[in-house]
C-alpha cells in the first residue's frame, strides 16, 4: 500500500486580535493591537494509506478543522511537514486541488441562488473535465445520491438533507482520490445522517477513495470509517482502529428512566444506579457485560416506565477516560 | 492533471456569464437598476451641460472633453462592476472566512472571487457612457479600437484598486468601510478635470488613487495625439494588476479560515 | 409627543457613537470641498463668476454639508420591509411613519453636528478667510434645522417605494441627483441657465439647498423668513405624500399579508 498522507510535527497558532469595527479604528488597530496567541495544533504527526477511512474526532476547538484545512492548502502551518498525495499541500495547492475533494459542513459550495446543475457545469469547467467524462460522470452520481428531483432548483430551497447530498456530489465529480469532509452530517436529522454515511461509504469502497473525516458525533466513525484518530487540544491522544476503540472506551451506556412510581428497586450486577431525582433514574453499565435489552427488560418488569432515553457517553467523557487510561499506562 | 490556459479562461467565461444571468431573472428589479443608474449619471451630469452653458473651459478641457471624461470613467467602473462587482467583498469573505471554497478548487481563487459577483447597475454606467461618448464627438470609428483599451485598463486600475484595499482586511481586519471610501475617492478624482490640481496633489493621482490613468490620461493622449503614451498607460495598469495581485497572495497566507481554532 | 422625543433622542446618540465612520464622512467632505474650491480657482482667471471665489467656496461648504447629513434612512426602510418589523411596528401605539420621521431627524441633526467640525475648517483652508458677512452664519442654523426636517420627509417617501420594488436605492440615486442639480448643490443658481432655474423654483429642492444657504451668506432676514415659509408649505406637501404612500403601502401590507 502507498502511503496518502503524511504529517509530520505540525504546528499552528492562531493570533486572536481584538479588533474595533469601522474604517479608521482598524487603521488604529494597526499601531496599537491587542493580541492573544492561540495554539491550536501542537505537534501532530500521523499517515494516511490509500484506501483507508479516517476519522478525526474530538470536542469542538480541538484542532480537528484546522488539521484539515491544512491538508487541503486552506491554511498555511507555522511549522511540520504535510504531503498529500506526494504534494505539499501550500505549495502545489492548484496542483493538488485536482486530486482532492472537500466537503465543509458548515460551508457551501454550491451557489446559493442558483440550481445545483449551474454548480455542477462551473465545477466542470474548474477541474476541466471533458464534456462527455463530465456527463457520465454526473449522471452516475445523480443516481446513487438520489438528486434527480431537485438538481434544476435554486440551492436556498432545499432541505438541509438534500443540500448535503448535492454538496457530496460536487465534491466527487473530479474523481477525487482523497475526499475530506468537514463535520458532513451537522444539523442533520437521524435519517438524513444515516443516508449521508451509508453514501458516502459506498462511494469508497467502489471508487476506492481515501476518506479524512472530522466529526463530534462519534456515530459517523463507526458507520463509516475503519480507523480513528482522536485529538483533543491541539494534540494527538489516540490512533487506533475502530473496532477496538469501541470496544475500550465506547462500551459504556447510561439509561435515563422516567417512571410513575417516585421510587422503585432495580439490582443486576455491574450497573449502577443513581437518583438524580423523584421518578427518574440514571442506569450506567458496561454494554460487554450486561446488554442493553437485559436492562431495559428489569426495568419494565419493576417500574411503569413514562419515558426512556439511551445515550452514548458524551465525546468529552470519552476523551476524559482516554486520557486517564494512558496517564496509568505512563506510571506503570 | 493541471490548469491550462484555455481551460482557465472557459472557467472565468462560465463564471461570468452564468453571475451576469442570475440577476437578470429577476427582470423588473434588474430593469430598475440599469435604467435608473442611466437617469442619475445623466442627471448628474447636467452640472457640465449648465457650467459649459456660462464657460467656455478649464485650463483648456471644453465640454467634449468633459464629457469623454466621464464616459470613459463610467464605463471603466460599469465594466468593473458587470465583470468584477466580486471584488468590492474581497474584505468581508476574509474576515468572515469564506474564501475556503475558491482554496481547495484548482482555478485562481482571486479570480474566482472577483468574478462571482455581477452588478447590475454597471450596465446603466455602460450605457450612459456610449451616450456621452457620442455627444462628445470623440467616439470615431478611429477612436474605438482605442477606447475599447482604455475601458479595458480603466476597469482594471478600478478593481486592482478594490482588491488592493480590501486586501487589507488580511492584516487589519475589518476594512470593508475603509475599502469603499478608498474606491469612492477614485472615483471623484476621476470625473474632474485634473489639471485643476497643483503637480504636488497629481502625484497622488498617479499612485496611492490611481484616477490620473483612468479618464486624465486617456482624455489627454486623444487631444494630444501623442500615442506612445498608451505605453505608459499599459504598462501602469499591467504594474497594478500584478502588484493587486502580489498583495493578495501575501495576505492569504496569513487568512485564518473563519473559525479560529477548530 | 413624547414617545417620539424618546425616537429622536435615541438615534441622535445611536448616530454619534460611530466615530471612525464620522472621521471618514469628514474626510470626504473635505475632499470634496478641495476638488471644488480647485475648480473655481481656476475657472474664476479667466472667466467672470458672478460671485467671489470666497462665497462660492462657502456656498459649496454649506449645501454640501446640508447633503452629507442625511443618513440612509431609506434603506432601514427597505430593511423594515424585507424583515417583515414593519408589520410588528403596526401593532404599537406609535404612527411607524411618523416614529421613522423622528428617529431619521436624530440622526441627521447628529451627523448635521459632526459635519459641522468641518463646515467651518475647510472653507478657511480652500477659500481664504471669513465669509463677507459672518454674523449671517447665525441664520444657517435654523434654517438648516428647517431645510433637514422637511428633506427627510421626502427622503421617508423614497423609502416607502420599497413595498413596491425590492430595492429603494435605485430611486434614492435619481431623488439624491435631482436633489444636486435643482437645489444648486454644486453650481449657485446664478449660473443657470433661466429655463432651468424656472423648472427649479417648482420643485422643493431650492428651499432646501440653495436659498437657506444663500440667504445666510447675505444675511438677509427677508429672505430667511421667506425660506421658512416656503419650507412650512413644503413639508405639508411632503407629509401629505408620505402619508398617502403609507396608507397604500400598508394596505398592500394587509391584503398580501406582509
Amino acid at each position: 500500500m502507498k502511503k496518502m498522507i503524511n504529517v509530520e510535527g505540525l504546528e499552528k497558532s492562531f493570533v486572536v486580535r481584538k479588533n474595533p469595527d469601522g474604517a479608521f479604528s482598524s487603521l488604529r488597530g494597526l499601531f496599537k493591537p491587542i493580541r492573544i496567541n492561540v495554539q491550536a495544533v501542537k505537534n501532530i504527526n500521523f499517515s494516511i494509506q490509500r484506501g483507508e477511512r479516517v476519522a478525526f474526532i474530538g470536542p469542538n476547538g480541538a484542532g480537528k478543522s484546522t488539521t484539515i484545512k491544512m491538508l487541503s492548502g486552506i491554511l498555511y502551518p507555522d511549522a511540520g511537514k504535510i504531503t498529500v498525495a506526494d504534494l505539499v499541500p501550500w505549495t502545489d495547492r492548484e496542483k493538488l486541488a485536482f486530486r482532492i475533494g472537500t466537503v465543509f459542513g458548515q460551508k457551501s459550495q454550491l451557489w446559493y441562488h442558483l440550481a445545483p446543475k449551474n454548480t455542477y457545469e462551473l465545477l466542470g469547467k474548474i477541474y476541466e473535465i471533458p464534456k462527455n467524462d463530465f456527463s457520465t460522470r454526473l449522471n452516475d452520481l445523480v443516481k446513487t445520491f438520489e438528486i434527480e428531483p431537485f438538481i434544476h432548483q435554486p440551492v436556498r430551497k432545499l432541505s438541509l438533507g438534500q443540500r448535503m447530498r448535492c454538496e457530496l456530489v460536487a465534491s466527487l465529480l473530479h474523481r477525487p482520490e482523497v475526499l475530506f469532509l468537514d463535520e458532513p452530517t451537522i444539523g442533520l436529522d437521524v435519517s438524513a445522517k444515516a443516508s449521508i454515511r451509508d453514501l458516502v461509504k459506498k462511494m469508497s469502497e467502489k471508487d476506492g477513495t481515501t476518506i479524512l473525516l472530522t466529526s463530534h458525533d462519534t456515530m459517523d466513525m463507526e458507520a463509516v470509517c475503519n480507523r480513528v484518530l482522536i485529538i483533543n487540544q491541539g494534540e494527538l491522544l489516540l490512533d487506533k482502529p475502530v473496532n477496538q476503540l469501541r470496544r475500550l472506551f465506547l462500551r459504556r451506556k447510561s439509561i435515563t428512566i422516567l417512571s410513575e412510581e417516585e421510587e422503585w428497586d432495580l439490582s443486576i450486577a455491574g450497573v449502577s444506579i443513581t437518583n438524580t431525582e423523584p421518578h427518574r433514574k440514571r442506569i450506567e453499565f458496561l454494554s460487554d457485560t450486561v446488554s442493553v435489552e437485559e436492562v431495559i427488560q428489569q426495568s419494565f418488569r419493576a417500574s411503569k416506565i413514562r419515558d426512556i432515553t439511551i445515550e452514548d457517553p458524551p465525546m468529552e467523557e470519552v476523551i476524559q477516560r482516554i486520557y486517564q487510561e494512558q496517564l496509568g499506562a505512563l506510571k506503570k | 492533471m493541471q490548469n491550462t490556459i484555455k481551460g482557465s479562461f472557459l472557467f472565468f467565461a462560465k463564471l461570468v456569464s452564468l453571475n451576469i444571468q442570475a440577476p437578470m431573472a429577476l427582470r423588473t428589479s434588474f430593469l430598475m437598476q440599469v435604467i435608473f443608474m442611466l437617469l442619475n449619471n445623466l442627471v448628474y451630469f447636467t452640472v457640465w451641460w449648465i457650467f459649459f452653458t456660462r464657460f467656455k473651459e478649464i485650463n483648456g478641457w471644453g465640454l467634449a472633453e468633459i464629457e469623454a471624461m466621464y464616459a470613459l470613467t463610467a464605463a471603466s467602473f460599469g465594466t468593473a462592476l458587470v465583470f468584477g462587482a466580486g471584488a468590492r467583498q474581497i474584505a468581508l469573505k476574509i474576515v468572515h472566512g469564506e474564501l475556503d471554497t475558491y482554496l481547495v478548487q484548482p482555478k485562481n481563487p482571486l479570480l474566482h472571487q472577483v468574478g462571482s459577483l455581477s452588478q447590475p447597475s454597471g450596465w446603466g454606467d455602460m450605457i450612459t457612457a456610449t451616450v456621452l461618448l457620442y455627444m462628445s464627438g470623440y467616439g470615431t470609428l478611429v477612436n474605438i479600437p482605442m477606447l475599447l483599451l482604455f475601458v479595458f485598463c480603466g476597469a482594471s486600475f478600478f478593481l486592482a484598486t478594490a482588491i488592493i484595499a480590501n486586501s487589507l482586511a488580511f492584516w487589519l481586519g475589518h476594512v470593508d468601510q475603509l475599502a469603499r471610501q478608498i474606491l469612492e475617492f477614485v472615483i471623484t478624482f476621476s470625473v474632474y478635470p485634473q489639471n485643476i490640481f497643483p503637480a504636488g496633489f497629481k502625484v497622488i493621482l498617479f499612485t496611492i488613487l490611481p484616477a490620473g490613468f483612468i479618464s486624465y490620461l486617456p482624455i489627454e493622449i486623444l487631444k494630444s495625439k501623442n500615442y506612445l503614451w498608451i505605453f505608459g498607460l499599459v504598462a501602469a495598469c499591467a504594474f497594478y494588476l500584478a502588484l493587486a495581485q502580489f498583495i493578495f497572495y501575501r495576505g492569504l497566507r496569513r487568512y485564518e479560515s473563519g473559525n479560529k481554532i477548530g | 409627543m413624547r414617545k417620539y422625543w424618546e425616537f429622536f433622542k435615541i438615534d441622535f446618540w445611536q448616530a454619534l457613537q460611530y466615530r471612525s465612520a464620522s472621521l471618514g464622512k469628514i474626510f470626504f467632505y473635505g475632499i470634496i470641498l478641495y476638488v471644488f474650491s480647485k475648480l473655481w480657482e481656476v475657472t474664476g482667471k479667466t472667466e467672470n463668476l458672478g460671485l467671489s471665489p470666497n462665497t462660492l467656496v462657502w456656498y459649496l461648504a454649506l449645501t454640501e454639508l446640508l447633503v452629507l447629513s442625511y443618513p440612509y434612512l431609506h434603506t432601514e426602510i427597505d430593511e423594515d420591509v424585507r424583515s417583515g418589523n414593519l408589520a410588528y411596528s403596526l401593532l404599537r401605539p406609535a404612527s411607524y411613519l411618523w416614529s421613522r420621521y423622528f428617529r431619521g431627524f436624530g440622526s441627521v441633526l447628529a451627523r448635521f453636528f459632526i459635519l459641522l467640525v468641518g463646515g467651518l475648517i475647510f472653507p478657511l483652508l480652500f477659500g481664504g478667510g471669513w465669509p463677507e458677512n459672518p454674523l449671517g452664519l447665525l441664520l444657517f442654523f435654523p434654517l438648516a434645522f428647517a431645510s433637514l426636517s422637511v428633506g427627510i420627509i421626502f427622503h421617508i417617501s423614497v423609502g416607502i417605494c420599497s413595498f413596491w420594488i425590492q430595492d429603494s436605492n435605485p430611486i434614492y440615486w435619481v431623488w439624491q441627483k435631482l436633489m444636486f442639480i435643482l437645489g444648486g448643490l454644486i453650481l449657485p443658481f446664478e449660473i443657470y441657465p433661466e429655463w432651468l432655474k424656472t423648472i427649479a423654483w417648482y420643485s422643493p429642492f431650492p428651499y432646501l439647498l440653495n436659498m437657506p444657504v444663500m440667504a445666510s451668506l447675505e444675511g438677509d432676514i427677508q429672505k430667511a423668513l421667506s425660506c421658512l415659509l416656503a419650507m412650512a408649505a413644503w413639508f405639508v406637501v411632503g407629509s401629505m405624500l408620505a402619508t398617502i404612500l403609507f396608507l397604500f403601502a400598508r394596505r398592500s401590507l394587509v391584503l398580501n399579508g406582509g
